[in-house]
């Protein structure tokens, strides 16, 4: 069977460049011409943007050397996110990345704390957890290989400028052979004998013809919907919220290793700090909340006056019904959108990557591959879909009519499964190739406010001092480990400090030229 | 087809208003039924006839007829004040100032195979310059301006080749020449009566009635309903005028026709009775004045079951600067094959009257061409101009034309539309697209040519005689 | 250097090299500047090509001048004979021939058409022969051919010629010729076609190979199938088998005796009809059949048993279903050959229709926006060609006096359509015939076939009586003396053909070339 000889890329933000960058690294050889298609008259939505881990794993696969990349993108470091408000107002909680505590003879570490939390015995959740510990204190490192310490088993993520991450990701992928072609795009030619995409026609009047297209072109999904009909699967009545603003401002607090995510009387807000900036944005249901309330509530609760005008966007929340249809591929918000709520944009354009690299195809174009590529990808937003429901279900607040109708609104049965499995005896467990972990799973439904009737009988095997100084220790080494870390700031003057606004900015400025 | 009973009299029938047309009917049929046993009546009234046309414009498709009937040319000079034409004149359609001809002969001279209007459309389009005219390239329009004339030459080396004319005149002359052609080439005999209450005297299959009456009761109504005519130049007090031009010039309710036949003036105002309830009278002296009610007579020509055919004396032809002689002589051109067993079946009159159907199509979107084409919008008529008329078949060919630089292939439509091009072209209709055959010429080598052409037009013209 | 505008078409891309393939490049590569257009031929060596020996249309000389291309050229390059008409035999009936011509019959007497005064005459006398007052029946009917005269006031202009030509060799003349102009033929065949999905419009054919060849207008010249215009665009097909039964057609080479007529013949059979086609060295033959009534066993068997000398080539079979394209230009794609409708070539006019279409695609020629407004005329305009020659074709199958087989007596009962209806009845009665303003067929088609399948009006001219009779006699008289010298005068045709083909002398060349008319009856 003939192999692809030619991937177009339609849309050049994060999606289309990581798409890009990716396809240039793996395809290599000449084994197949990239092309990527984007106009500067077409914004992207790119805001202040969080990451999750596995971010880690796409860079690593580029080969990026992540303070080179930390620098271009003016990011900061991630350790988890906060959220104030959800439970009730007043209350927060931390979602850290990596573990609490340690499992302990074949059973979950939360099981032994339950038993003791339930006893009133056991401080709260977080302390046992570094990433929490340290986001609070402003600490960061990266993982040192010091064996068992929980130093070497640090999980972090970045907060970068998503504009200069494509950017960055732009130089990369046209220095590995990607072809960028600035210009519009005007039309589609589609293949009379099957229907499959045979070139775009653009509207410098250039065609260009390719075996396999990449969809980057944002909600509207150019191909994968407004050419192939693949359809959408609406899920607003689940996830009410439809609208973002988006505005940057200045520091004046400091710059923790964390996002902040506070629940406002419709939807939340984020507080996501760059090295030079914070990102500030407000989520809303537009049926409960008007666009210009919206941006007077973020304004009043931003710390400093903000460096732009609001940024507006709106979305439908739900999932492409099929991202992949005969020879084109949707990835990034072509293929859905969950809000960003615990900063899944960026990992599903990764998950995408990584699964059509997984099923690449050659000119054949088996069907059995690309069913199986979207039944994945079906799976692993339903997935995450339920995680966000989570937080809005599982809240205590009546104040409002927003949080009225989340609280009782019925909900995905595995979401359900899900909660009456923890709150019964505090099991978690993770399906599939589910994105979060039980970790995830604990912080949220614990920090919400859910609380088991029992736990793992056979935490019961240990005494009940036994599990109390283990506890204890364990509190401890973090204790002990967070110490040792330096400031946030301290490790990124030491490894990768971005230049000054300033000259970043005349930087950019002489790149456009 | 056993009842079939030979045709063995055509009998014509006029009115007050249709002498003319009686005439000329009476003639045509008695030369084209010459030698046989078909005798042909004219029942025309006793009252004095009013010629609704004081003047006529013939062009090629009527002088032809005429002479086939021993009416020349010279004839038509000595006996009906024949007076050659070269163009129409517009005045005030496409506002006040707006004066343009449309000539008859086909304008420029094709360059490469190709239409000249596609060349003239690409130099107006790619210079911008609406300053060339298709005007500017007809010896026709430029003799016209300046009034000179010579015969058309038959070498079609010669630029003078280009030139073609039409013949104008007197209404009542021309009448009394074919009532002469017709008493001596017919066995048929003058009858004076009042043409409506003589239906009875020819019944019978053998006689088939050619009924050249204006319709007593319109069945419609037509946008220009009304005519008024008038004719100058008799007192001593009015100039001789010697325009080679049929002008036309809009007014708020309609328009007037000005035709000169030897020094007379001949004027006809068309307006409609919707927007104007007075008699406005006409600028000048009269002579003559009458007013004449149109309405298209809208059943079938041929009416089998009384072996009767109407051939309109009413309705559009009135608007058509040839009074309507153009469509009668298809007509009858059409209808002397179809007169053999006539009696036995409709299959002839079915036939005859699809045919003239389809060319009325074609001469009432011919009569309204410039009205249909004025985009004035300042007054009650011209507002509710576009509502009113009518031409589905015109309105495709216009729009074609513009789009394209060429008319549709319409069947009914004649093949030379060089006159409707001239005119589309007087009413700035130029085509907006030329045919990319047209490109072979480089643009500058173009401008060049074309303005040799109009040098070598402009020449000739002033060059040639002053028409007296 | 000057620059086009920018809705100019640039790209034209022609897929299928068969005659109308070959014919629409090298007409679009002479008359279309080089400057502007690029003009690109995709044709496949495995698709075969339908080019069997082709009779033509006087048309097809107008459409070879237009071209700059020299006559003497055309006729060696293509093993090309003469051809002044086509004969039917069996037609009206068993064992009646006669002649359609490209000439027409007498003139107009006192302005009552001949015709009439003929049948007046013939109704005392019926040793009298239409035939006999046609220049171009005489010459053919003995073997006889010479150039037409240019001279309108001359008997011998009165009439126009044709070929019959190998269309493979024509196609292959013309493909040089083309590339010689510019035209880029690209060798390969169609994969996929893509369609741009905000109109529909054909963006680019992509080939076995994958080579790709994008374009702003198609011609489709892919044959009946229509790749173009029927796969991808779904024109659909407007189906005449009810009027025009025969789907089959068997082709085969023979030899022939040396001798070419100067007339394409078409014999009627059993169960559709025969042609013979004479070459310069061969015949070409086939016989086309209606399917429902003789098996293809049975009609090569009669096929062979009625050849003219040995066979010289392996069958070929053809199918086809007559009828036309309902839009023979849809969106930015025009179909021209068989692609754009099929009517068996009975009359010779597969061809001229070809041509037709090229001329009015160059006359039309569309920019790339708005090209809605030209198509719809195109396809008035050719649907209206097609349905006229469609009346002509089902005329000839339709007057018959036989029943001998079930396809004639379906044929002599056919219901047939109204506007050929109102035509037969209308000349049946009265002998009136409806010229067409715009038509392939005109008068002497109509008379002649009427004529010769005995179809006869029941009433003459009103005018025809013993007075205009006495001169329409001396005016026949001298015609048919003065037709009997001519033909008399007129070298033999196989004469004309060798003298074409060896060793053309001066004489010869000073009589092609002449400017031909885009008519079938020569000067009028």
């Amino acid at each position: 069977m003939q192999a692809v000889n030619k991937v177009v890329i339609l849309g050049g933000g994060s999606a289309g460049w990581m798409t890009a960058a990716a396809l240039a690294t793996v395809l290599k050889n000449n084994y197949a011409e990239i092309v990527l298609v984007e106009s500067q008259n077409i914004g992207t939505v790119s805001v202040g943007e969080a990451t999750i881990p596995q971010i880690a794993l796409f860079n690593s696969i580029l080969g990026i050397d992540e303070n080179e990349f930390v620098r271009e993108t003016h990011a900061t470091f991630k350790l988890g996110i906060e959220f104030a408000n959800w439970k009730q107002k007043g209350h927060s909680y931390m979602h850290p990345f990596g573990s609490f505590g340690t499992d302990m003879d074949a059973i979950q570490f939360h099981h032994y704390w339950l038993k003791m939390f339930q006893k009133g015995e056991a401080s709260d959740l977080d302390a046992y957890s570094l990433a929490a510990v340290a986001a609070k204190q402003g600490r960061f490192m990266r993982p040192e290989n010091r064996g068992n310490s929980p130093l070497s088993k640090i999980a972090y993520a970045f907060h970068f400028d998503a504009t200069l991450y494509a950017k960055y990701l732009r130089k990369i992928a046209v220095s590995r052979g990607v072809k960028r072609i600035e210009a519009k795009m005007e039309d589609v030619c589609i293949r009379d004998t099957d229907g499959f995409i045979d070139s775009l026609v653009l509207d410098n009047g250039q065609v260009v013809n390719g075996d396999l297209f990449i969809d980057c072109s944002g909600f509207n999904g150019l191909l994968i919907e407004k050419t192939l009909d693949s359809g959408f699967e609406d899920w607003s009545h689940w996830l009410p919220c439809d609208s973002a603003i988006a505005m940057p401002c200045l520091a004046k607090n400091n710059v923790y290793p964390y996002t902040i995510s506070t629940a406002q009387e419709a939807g939340w807000t984020w507080r996501i700090p760059l090295q030079h900036r914070i990102g500030n944005g407000y989520v809303f249901p537009s049926r409960f909340v008007d666009t210009q309330k919206a941006i007077d509530v973020l304004i009043q609760q931003m710390e400093s006056e903000p460096l732009n005008e609001p940024n507006i966007l709106r979305w439908k929340t739900g999932i492409r019904k099929k991202s992949w249809v005969k020879n084109c591929v949707a990835i990034g918000l072509s293929a859905g959108f969950i809000e960003p709520l615990e900063s899944t944009g960026l990992h599903l354009i990764q998950a995408g990557i990584a699964k059509l690299l997984g099923m690449f195809p050659h000119q054949g174009f088996e069907q059995i591959d690309i069913d199986t590529y979207n039944q994945q990808t079906k799976l692993e937003m339903e997935r995450i879909r339920d995680f966000i429901i989570l937080h809005y279900v599982a809240t205590q607040r009546e104040d409002t009519e927003f949080w009225r109708y989340c609280k009782n609104m019925p909900i995905p049965d595995y979401l359900r499964h899900k909660i009456d499995l923890y709150k019964a005896n505090g099991r978690i467990y993770r399906q599939d190739a589910e994105l979060f972990n039980e970790t995830s799973w604990l912080a949220v439904m614990h920090g919400q406010g859910i609380r088991t009737k029992g736990y793992h009988p056979l935490v019961d095997t240990l005494s009940e001092a036994e599990i109390r100084s283990r506890l204890e220790h364990i509190k401890q080494v973090i204790d002990n480990s967070a110490n040792v870390m330096p400031t946030q700031a301290a490790y990124i003057e030491k490894y990768c400090k971005a230049m000054s606004q300033n000259s970043a900015l005349n930087l950019s400025g002489l790149e456009l030229q | 087809m056993t009842d079939t009973v030979a045709i063995k009299k055509v009998k014509v029938i006029s009115g007050k208003h249709s002498a003319l047309a009686g005439w000329y009917t009476a003639a045509m049929a008695a030369y084209a039924l010459k030698d046989t046993e078909i005798a042909v009546f004219h029942v025309a009234s006793d009252e004095e006839p009013v010629f609704s046309h004081g003047s006529l414009a013939l062009q090629a498709d009527v002088l032809l007829a005429l002479q086939n009937l021993g009416l020349t040319e010279s004839a038509l000079v000595n006996h009906a004040r024949a007076m050659p034409f070269l163009a129409n004149k517009y005045m005030g359609w496409q506002g006040k100032k707006h004066v343009a001809f449309a000539g008859l002969a086909k304008t420029g001279v094709p360059l490469g195979g190709v239409n000249f209007v596609h060349y003239l459309a690409r130099l107006r389009n790619e210079t911008n310059n609406l300053n060339w005219r298709a005007e500017l390239f007809s010896l026709n329009t430029i003799c016209a301006l300046v009034g000179t004339f010579a015969m058309p030459s038959g070498d079609p080396r010669s630029i003078l080749s280009s030139l073609e004319y039409g013949l104008r005149v007197d209404a009542k002359l021309l009448c009394n020449l074919l009532k002469q052609v017709a008493l001596e080439l017919g066995k048929g005999s003058e009858l004076h009566a009042d043409a409506f209450d003589t239906e009875d005297q020819f019944s019978g299959r053998e006689t088939i009635t050619l009924d050249c009456r204006v319709s007593k009761e319109p069945t419609c109504k037509m946008l220009l309903d009304t005519f008024l005519i008038e004719t100058s130049g008799l007192k001593e007090s009015v100039p001789r005028v010697n325009n080679l031009s049929n002008e036309y010039e809009c007014t708020d309710d309609g328009y007037v026709e000005r035709q000169y036949v030897s020094g007379r003036q001949y004027v006809r105002k068309f307006f409609s009775r919707r927007f104007t309830k007075e008699n406005k009278s006409l600028s000048g002296p009269f002579n003559e004045c009458s007013e004449i009610l149109l309405a298209p007579n809208t059943h079938d020509v041929w009416q089998h079951s009384l072996n009767t055919i109407y051939l309109f004396e009413t309705g559009v032809h009135q608007l058509l600067d040839n009074g309507g002689l153009g469509y009668r002589t298809q007509q009858l051109n059409t209808l002397w094959p179809l007169l053999s067993g006539v009696n036995s079946s409709t299959l002839a009159a079915n036939f005859f009257n699809r045919k003239s159907a389809e060319r009325y199509r074609y001469w009432y979107d011919l009569a309204l061409l410039p009205v249909f084409l004025c985009d004035r919008k300042d007054s009650e008529f011209w507002q509710l101009k576009a509502k009113l008329i009518e031409a589905e078949d015109l309105e495709y060919a216009i729009s074609f034309y513009q789009r394209t630089g060429v008319f549709p292939q319409l069947e009914h439509y004649p093949a030379d539309l060089g006159l409707i091009e001239n005119t589309l072209l007087a009413f700035d209709k130029y085509p907006n697209a030329s045919d990319p055959l047209s490109l072979a010429v480089e643009i500058g080598d173009l401008e060049r040519k074309l303005t040799m052409l109009k040098q070598q037009i402009e020449q000739t013209a002033m060059q040639l005689p002053q028409f007296k | 250097m000057f620059k086009a505008p920018e809705h100019q078409l640039k790209n034209i891309v022609i897929l299928g090299g068969g005659t109308a393939g070959w014919m629409t490049a090298a007409a679009l590569s002479k008359l279309l500047s080089p400057e502007f257009f690029s003009i690109t031929l995709v044709e496949s060596d495995a698709i075969g090509t339908v080019g069997v020996g082709e009779a033509t249309l006087p048309h097809l000389r107008f459409f070879n001048q237009r071209l700059g291309i020299d006559e003497s050229e055309f006729i060696k390059a293509t093993n090309a004979t003469i051809k002044a008409g086509i004969e039917f035999s069996n037609w009206g009936n068993i064992g009646d021939t006669y002649i359609h011509p490209f000439g027409d019959y007498g003139k107009p007497i006192k302005n009552v058409a001949f015709h009439h005064y003929f049948f007046a005459r013939k109704k005392y006398n019926n040793q009298l022969k239409l035939d006999d007052y046609s220049l171009p029946v005489v010459a053919c009917k003995n073997s006889k051919f010479n150039f037409p005269t240019s001279d309108p006031g001359l008997l011998t202009s009165s009439y126009s010629y044709a070929y019959h030509i190998d269309a493979g060799l024509y196609a292959q003349y013309l493909r040089t010729f083309s590339e010689q102009k510019g035209t880029t033929r690209i060798e390969g065949k169609v994969n996929s076609v893509s369609l741009r999905k905000s109109d529909g419009s054909i963006s680019g054919l992509k080939l076995d190979d994958g080579t790709i060849v994008n374009g702003d207008f198609f011609v489709d010249c892919s044959g009946f199938k229509g790749r173009l215009i029927e796969q991808s665009l779904k024109a659909g097909y407007e189906d005449w088998s009810h009027w025009l039964p025969c789907d089959r057609a068997i082709a085969v080479q023979s030899e022939h005796n040396g001798r070419p007529l100067p007339y394409t013949k078409a014999i009627a059979r059993d169960a559709g009809w025969q042609w013979q086609i004479p070459l310069k060295h061969r015949m070409g033959n086939g016989y086309v059949y209606a399917s429902q009534y003789i098996n293809e066993e049975n009609a090569l068997k009669t096929l062979l048993a009625n050849l003219p000398g040995n066979q010289t080539s392996e069958p070929n079979y053809l199918k086809f279903v007559t009828g036309k394209r309902k839009s023979s230009w849809l969106k930015n794609c025009v179909a021209i050959g068989l692609s754009s409708g099929f009517l068996e070539p009975l009359e010779s006019t597969s061809i001229y229709l070809i041509q037709a279409a090229i001329m009015k695609l160059v006359e039309l020629l569309p920019q790339r926006e708005n090209m809605a407004v030209k198509s719809t005329e195109y396809n008035r305009y050719f649907s209206n060609e097609m349905d006229k020659i469609r009346d002509f074709l089902i005329l000839h199958y339709h007057a018959t006096s036989r029943e001998d087989t079930p396809f004639w007596t379906l044929c002599k009962h056919l219901k047939i359509p109204p506007s050929l209806e109102e035509k037969m009845e209308l000349y049946k009665e009265i002998g009136v015939i409806e010229d067409y303003q715009y038509g392939l067929f005109l008068t002497p088609s109509w008379l002649a076939v009427y004529n010769g399948q005995g179809v006869i009006p029941s009433y003459s001219d009103i005018r025809v009586n013993e007075t205009t009779l006495a001169h329409a006699d001396t005016y026949m008289l001298t015609l048919f003396t003065d037709i009997q010298q001519a033909v008399a005068r007129m070298p033999t045709n196989e004469q004309i053909v060798s003298r074409l083909h060896d060793n053309i002398t001066c004489n010869v060349k000073l009589q092609l070339n002449q400017a031909a008319q885009f008519s079938l009856y020569g000067r009028k």
